[in-house]
């Protein structure tokens, strides 16, 4: 009865992936000479000619600074709501929002709140005299502006998360560390981060893997621009498959993700057994 | 528990069989035939047209199927924004429409991807189609090594579009008191100077997709001035840097930008960001086609031709110099793989006559025909008179290659980094040349 489950994973699982491989290695952009074997020349064409260290270099700078911010603000915001009893649970619910929005929904949103001529931001900067800016035009602010996109988003779901690892903390703990005479801040530094620690490198390592392939803002809000400013890996794998027609490099491109995503994941696997055996 | 997984491992199972049977079923366009072959067939029609301007394509439909009871057309629209990605998808999985709209910049691959069936028989049949009634250029693009593989459904030019009340707020008017339209891009930048002292934008460009700036922005202008992004011969190599009219046009968006006579936002401006602010006397000139005219008519109904606002020939780099303009449009392919190809030939060969191209082309764009601007609506309407003096001048910003959407948006990528960044526009353009000739061009 294993042959049932083996058969479903192998058609929607192995079967795409092989298939990427496989089209990856040959020619397929829409010519006469789709189908023909090419070996490694769309991966070597990738790096010579497709700005593919750039593409991974932008790539890096997203997912890092998303995850850093989005952790550290949604800390913060765990352990303010931890102090509160009865309004925790209604602004928690508020603070959510963000989170289940459809990642397109937040896109539309935040372009025109980002608008140049009539945008929300633009409208505040310069009523309190500050200067205006094309925060997606520059390619030195774009790719910040969809951080903050992305951080406004997903911190909610280290709320959750942490504000959870919070709750398991035992009692005692804190209790112990106020007759030692720890203040708040010194209970945060020495008790609860480091209690945390579990929570925060599981949590960083699934959010890893879901901002690396994170692609709605990049293709709604700049298009991968402006000069290829936010062009991440997710866009590029678009753009080279359905709007150049270059399906095999496209797939190279998939391929690489999927190689990068698969140290993520057996790092994910690894630091849960260890995390989840040693936690206490 | 072991009972319960087994039975639903059993649905499952069922499920994935019928679904694999069902898929297997279904391969290849719509259409179907009895064996007596007299049944009706069935034919899918796909179109990129927005549901304001598909009724005349329904009209057209209605009336083969009048005159053809065996051929029935079940009508399709796909939105523009992932059309093409759309109808490559259903290709690649040995489906698709029967017969479709096809964007000008398409035809090389898909033709060279086997998509298109093969039309050079119809073309060259007088009795079904009169090529001799066709713009010989819209022709060529759906020509490919010789063959027809699509025949044009329409073309568009862009025209110079400026507001009255600006032009006389600012004193740019002529002795009769209509304003004064700039002839020359020097012209053109002096009153771009005067509505940016009169506290409004002077100028404005599209630039929010990848063939903005060939189509809409840079290219008209550099086709006044004779520019070229390809060679138009054989090699088809990138010239942009060596071709005084390109570098010389996106100078002139460069400069436009430096003198702060443009809105902001220009890296993505789009369409209809481009009308609101023309609409509300805030933009006082931009380049556009004739779907501008419905798109504001939408935004500002009460913002009308003639009299808030006018259009005019694209202004010319020197004066004396004959000006010109881009342009593009549809053309109509046939699905190799149709099931019904005979049936799919009749109806492409009755949707090409004239007749049908002229009532299609009034909602925003031009008949593919050689007269087709001299017959109503189009000879009645002064609207249409900028256009028909830069049309035999006009012609595509980049010649067809099957790696246009590459290209395009190479060129998108360093003339927006000259024009919105002030980087150097000759090595802006010399960057272009190289990445393209070496990396899309020759692979």
């Amino acid at each position: 009865m294993a042959a049932v489950p083996a058969a479903i994973a192998l058609a929607m699982v192995v079967y795409p992936l092989a298939f990427n491989i496989w089209q990856s290695l040959h020619v397929e952009r829409l010519s006469k000479n789709d189908g023909q074997f090419a070996g490694l020349q769309s991966y070597s064409q990738l790096l010579q000619f497709g700005g593919l260290l750039d593409t991974f270099r932008t790539t890096l700078l997203w997912t890092v600074g998303c995850l850093v911010l989005q952790s550290l603000i949604g800390f913060i915001a765990a352990v303010v709501l931890d102090g509160m009893s009865r309004a925790a649970s209604i602004i928690r619910a508020l603070l959510l929002v963000p989170w289940v929005m459809p990642g397109v929904a937040v896109s539309a949103v935040w372009s025109t709140i980002y608008d140049p001529i009539s945008g929300l931001l633009n409208s505040v900067l310069g009523s309190l005299h500050l200067p205006t800016h094309d925060w997606l035009g520059d390619p030195k602010t774009a790719l910040a502006s969809l951080v903050l996109v992305n951080v406004w988003k997903g911190f909610p779901f280290w709320m959750l998360m942490l504000a959870a690892g919070l709750k398991s903390i035992p009692q005692e703990v804190h209790e112990a560390a106020a007759l030692d005479g720890a203040g708040y801040l010194k209970r945060v530094r020495f008790v609860i981060v480091p209690m945390l620690r579990p929570v925060w490198v599981l949590t960083t390592l699934l959010a890893f893997i879901w901002t690396f392939n994170y692609f709605d803002l990049a293709y709604v809000m700049t298009n991968g621009g402006p000069n290829g400013a936010t062009t991440i890996l997710a866009f590029d794998i678009y753009q080279s498959s359905f709007v150049f027609n270059r399906f095999d490099q496209g797939s190279a491109l998939s391929v690489l993700t999927f190689l990068t995503m698969s140290i993520a994941i057996a790092v994910y696997f690894r630091a849960s057994r260890r995390l989840g055996g040693g936690a206490s | 528990m072991q009972y319960t997984l087994r039975r639903g491992s059993v649905a499952v199972a069922m499920l994935a069989a019928g679904s694999l049977a069902l898929a297997a079923c279904s391969g290849g366009s719509g259409g179907s035939e009895s064996s007596t072959g007299s049944a009706t067939v069935t034919l899918t029609y796909m179109t990129s047209s927005p549901e304001a301007t598909i009724g005349a394509e329904k009209d057209v439909i209605a009336t083969f199927e009048q005159a053809n009871p065996t051929i029935k057309i079940n009508v399709d629209a796909g939105p523009l924004s992932n059309y093409d990605t759309q109808l490559v998808t259903a290709f690649k999985g040995g489906n698709g429409p029967d017969i479709f709209w096809v964007n000008h910049p398409n035809v090389q691959a898909w033709a060279n991807a086997g998509y298109l069936a093969d039309l050079t028989a119809l073309a060259n049949d007088s009795s079904q189609f009169q090529k001799d009634k066709f713009i010989p250029g819209l022709l060529q693009i759906g020509t490919v090594g010789g063959k027809q593989y699509t025949l044009p459904v329409n073309t568009d030019a862009r025209v110079f579009w400026y507001n009255t009340a600006l032009f006389k707020k600012v004193g740019l008017v002529d002795s009769s008191g209509n304003p004064k339209v700039p002839t020359t891009w020097a012209e053109m930048q002096a009153d771009a100077a005067l509505f940016k002292k009169a506290g409004v934008y002077g100028f404005a460009y599209r630039s929010d997709s990848d063939y903005a700036m060939a189509y809409e922005a840079v290219g008209p202008f550099m086709k006044t001035a004779g520019g070229e992004i390809l060679s138009s011969d054989a090699t088809a190599q990138a010239i942009a840097s060596q071709s005084a009219g390109t570098v010389a046009a996106v100078t002139l968006l460069q400069d436009l930008v430096k003198a702060g006579v443009t809105p902001p936002g220009e890296s993505k401006m789009n369409e209809t960001t481009m009308n609101k602010l023309f609409a509300s006397d805030e933009l006082a000139m931009m380049l556009g086609g004739p779907w501008e005219r419905p798109s504001l008519e939408q935004i500002a109904p009460d913002f009308k031709f003639g009299t808030d606002y006018g259009v005019a020939d694209v202004p010319v780099q020197q004066a004396g110099d004959k000006t010109a303009s881009t342009s593009g449009g549809w053309q109509l392919g046939v699905n190799a793989k149709s099931a019904n190809p005979a049936a799919a030939e009749k109806f492409a060969a009755f949707f090409e006559t004239p007749e049908n191209l002229q009532k299609l082309a009034v909602a925003g764009s031009f008949p593919p025909t050689i007269d087709g601007l001299s017959q109503a609506p189009f000879s009645s309407d002064p609207f249409y008179i900028p256009f028909m003096d830069v049309l035999p001048n006009s012609g595509l910003p980049i010649p067809p290659v099957a790696q246009m959407a590459q290209v395009s948006a190479a060129f998108e990528k360093y003339a927006m980094a000259a024009i919105n960044d002030g980087k150097s526009v000759s090595d802006q353009l010399s960057a272009f040349d190289n990445e393209v000739n070496s990396s899309v061009l020759g692979q």
